[in-house]
């Protein structure tokens, strides 16, 4: 999977459990509230494993099961 | 005539048409300045946050149709029948100065409010509300006084100043339409260029007389002319990403948000999902497959949508070029008026032909083919029965095509039909236009179900009509709905919307009071009538989306009505004088002048981007050109990056995850050729409308495993 900074801040934000959410939105991420619901969905099962990042802040990444 | 008797049909021949005119549309000017007002008054603003400007779009929206389906048609109802009544009536020698006073009234009025910003009563609605309703007050007044029996001697002294006052009332009139434009907009050089041009023009006409080239040649110049209208369209660069600074920066990310909205949709379909069944669009169904369509033969990325919408366009306006000529129009007339529409609508834009699709030719252009085919039927009457069989052809695709082209070609088409209604004999109209509505039901259902069965051949299920609706439910009526833009104080829309309202009052006095000129005039009526159904429907967008970088947009139709009526103008011959028809020259070559100072000199920076530039020998090659077209610069950092590590740790997938800010999600997918194999294609967008798209995101988010997904 690739993602960037505005991924991984709101996946923190969602794993800590203090996430502000206004209309689906993560504040503090740049993500629309389908990828929001997206990364919900994967943190269910999964926790991302980053595996290699790019100067741009562009990261390849696994999925790891819980 | 004894007073309050109806009066005949004859009578109406009897009727100056210029004097009806100007009433009618006097009428229904002073009627919105009266009503527009109390209706935004009445309205709440609609708030949608605190960093968005606040909307009345629900008053816009009432306003439109209060001016095109109540004002226009009551006003062409009852107008004629008032000048019918006062100039069969003891007053009746007044009428002409009494339609000229009242015309001049009201542009003065208009004049008055719009020089009247520093003043007491300003500028606003509230002066507007007040100059419409003194205005209708005297309007009302003396036209009751002028229809009376009894002669009303002030009125019909005034007889032998018929001129004169005409005089000034053009004269006011000249000043009230340009009260729109925003003389700090204009470029000085290019305005006095213009208006020694136009002075040129005006001087020779009548005077000199151009030689008649031969048939021949005449082909040859129509070729020429279309080949570098097609050429001067398109917009080789859309993306100048490479310029640097805030403003070029900002372009690429309006223009990229916007361009995704069709390239996650068309990509989908390239990758194999069928529209209706397991993806939707705002915009539509055909746009979308024709995109697709294009990406079969060449590169997905933005600039080869950008210049695929720009050819498109470029199609449009050459198409617009042999419409009028078609239509009766002198080449050198049509071909001035094409220029005058590129320097102004095309290379005036905020944002690059092709930047911006959602104005483009491919959401705005399918009504032009109407007006082609139909044109093309009344100048080469043996082709009528093809024509109408192509232009039916078009009515059943836009109801495949989008809501939006639905609309503009049904009310293409109903303008056409009420002009050919008029030619009907009287006693089987009704029979005749029951035929026309069978026809136009049939083009809908054969085309609906031919994609029914194409879609279930394609993909195994039918076409989901409820998907589409879905989206047009939240865009109507939704949150979504509410993200729309006011008209700006004094917009230039109110021109271009006076300019087809004009038209119609003009169509229909001709259509219904002098059917034999119309019918000697064939092809020009029939280009006037679709031309100006069309722009009245394109504007309804404009209404919602009132931004004054839209306006262009929607004003080609307006442009070619304007030159068709210029044209029969100039061809009247001894119907009108010759000082007439000079002063109706020299007034469009002021307003064409106007038009060009505007654009300046953004329109002459612009034009180093078209494709006619590139053609040119000494800039930039046609070659390299092509080649950044094919071969994209970044426009998103990190979205290189971003394809480079798809291909290092997913290699040979087509379809990947790809979870990061919207737009550079987009162009990863487009770098790496993969599409989203979580079915996020356009995040924006599926955010908007999540209903039909939740569902497929979660299958795509239950296939992830835990290895490199």
């Amino acid at each position: 999977m690739i993602i960037d900074d505005e991924t991984k801040f709101a996946i923190k934000a969602l794993e800590s459990g203090n996430s502000t959410e206004v209309n689906g939105y993560v504040i503090g991420s740049a993500l629309a509230p389908i990828q929001i619901r997206a990364i919900k969905e994967i943190l269910e099962n999964y926790k991302f494993d980053v595996i290699k990042t790019t100067p741009s802040g562009i990261s390849a990444a696994r999925l790891k099961p819980r | 005539m004894p007073e309050g008797s109806a009066p005949t049909p004859e009578s109406r021949v009897e009727t100056p048409p210029g004097i009806v005119f100007a009433l009618v549309l006097a009428l229904i000017i002073g009627s919105f300045m009266v009503v527009m007002p109390l209706v935004r008054l009445a309205t709440d603003p609609v708030v949608i946050s605190p960093d968005l400007p606040s909307h009345k779009q629900n008053a816009e929206t009432l306003l439109y149709f209060l001016t095109f389906v109540v004002f226009l048609p009551f006003w062409l109802w009852q107008g004629p029948k008032i000048v019918d009544l006062i100039s069969r009536g003891s007053s009746g020698a007044g009428l002409g100065a009494l339609a000229g006073v009242l015309t001049g009234l009201l542009a003065a009025s208009i004049a008055l409010v719009r020089v009247s910003a520093n003043l007491p009563w300003g500028a606003g609605i509230r002066a507007i509300l007040l100059a419409g309703v003194i205005w209708s007050l005297i309007a009302g007044a003396a036209l009751f006084r002028a229809s009376r029996g009894t002669e009303w001697r002030a009125l019909t002294s005034l007889a032998g100043q018929e001129s004169r006052i005409w005089i000034s009332a053009g004269a006011l009139t000249a000043v009230a339409a340009v009260s729109p434009v925003r003389y700090g907009h204009v470029d000085t050089l290019a305005l006095v260029l213009g208006l020694l041009v136009a002075a040129l023009i005006t001087f020779s006409y009548g005077r000199v007389n151009l030689p008649d080239i031969p048939r021949g040649w005449k082909l040859v110049v129509n070729a020429v002319v279309v080949l570098l209208v097609l050429l001067a369209v398109p917009d080789m660069v859309i993306l100048a990403v490479e310029r640097g600074g805030i403003d070029n920066a900002f372009a690429v990310n309006i223009i990229q948000f916007h361009q995704n909205l069709w390239l996650g949709a068309a990509s989908q379909v390239t990758g194999g999902s069928a529209l209706l069944v397991d993806t939707v669009s705002q915009y539509g169904i055909a746009p979308i497959y024709l995109i697709a369509g294009f990406f079969k033969l060449t590169e997905i990325n933005h600039l080869t949508l950008g210049i695929f919408d720009g050819v498109l366009s470029a199609g449009v306006f050459a198409t617009g070029y042999l419409v009028l000529r078609a239509a009766g129009v002198r080449t050198l007339l049509a071909t001035f008026a094409l220029a005058i529409g590129v320097v102004a609508l095309v290379w005036d834009l905020t944002y690059p032909m092709g930047g911006l699709l959602q104005h483009g030719a491919l959401r705005f252009g399918l009504p032009m083919l109407v007006v082609a085919f139909q044109v093309a039927g009344a100048r080469w009457p043996r082709f009528g029965r093809a024509s109408n069989f192509a232009s039916l052809a078009v009515v059943g695709l836009s109801s495949i095509w989008a809501l939006e082209a639905f609309i503009y070609v049904s009310v293409t088409w109903f303008a056409l039909l009420l002009l050919r209604l008029s030619w009907e004999p009287a006693g089987g109209r009704m029979r005749w236009m029951l035929r026309r509505v069978a026809e136009v039901v049939a083009a809908w259902v054969f085309t609906q179900v031919l994609f029914a069965l194409l879609t279930l051949l394609a993909s195994g299920s039918l076409p989901d009509w409820g998907l589409y609706l879905s989206y047009l439910r939240d865009f109507l009526t939704g949150d979504i709905g509410d993200l729309t833009y006011d008209f700006t104080p004094w917009s230039r829309g109110f021109i271009v919307a006076g300019v087809y309202v004009a038209s119609a009052i003009g169509l229909t006095l001709i259509a219904t009071s002098a059917s034999g000129y119309a019918l000697a005039k064939k092809p020009a009526m029939v280009a006037l009538a679709t031309l100006t159904g069309y722009g009245i429907g394109l504007f309804s967008y404009y209404d919602n989306r009132s931004l004054d970088h839209v306006l262009p947009y929607v004003s080609l139709p307006a442009l070619l009505v304007a030159t068709i009526w210029l044209s029969l103008w100039l061809d009247a011959g001894p119907r009108i004088s010759l000082l007439y028809r000079r002063t109706g020259l020299a007034a469009a070559c002021v307003g064409a002048a106007m038009l060009v100072s505007v654009a300046m000199p953004a329109a002459a920076t612009r034009s180093k981007d078209s494709l006619l530039a590139y053609v040119i020998p000494g800039g930039t090659s046609l070659s390299s050109g092509f080649d950044r077209i094919r071969n994209p610069p970044e426009f998103t950092p990190g979205a290189s990056e971003g394809a480079s590590l798809v291909e290092q740790y997913m290699p040979g997938r087509s379809k990947v995850a790809v979870l990061t800010k919207p737009d550079l999600d987009t162009e990863i997918h487009i770098r790496s050729d993969t599409i989203s194999s979580l079915g996020i294609f356009d995040a924006n967008e599926q955010s908007w409308v999540p209903g039909p798209h939740e569902g497929t995101v979660d299958e795509g988010v239950a296939e992830l495993g835990p290895a490199m997904s």
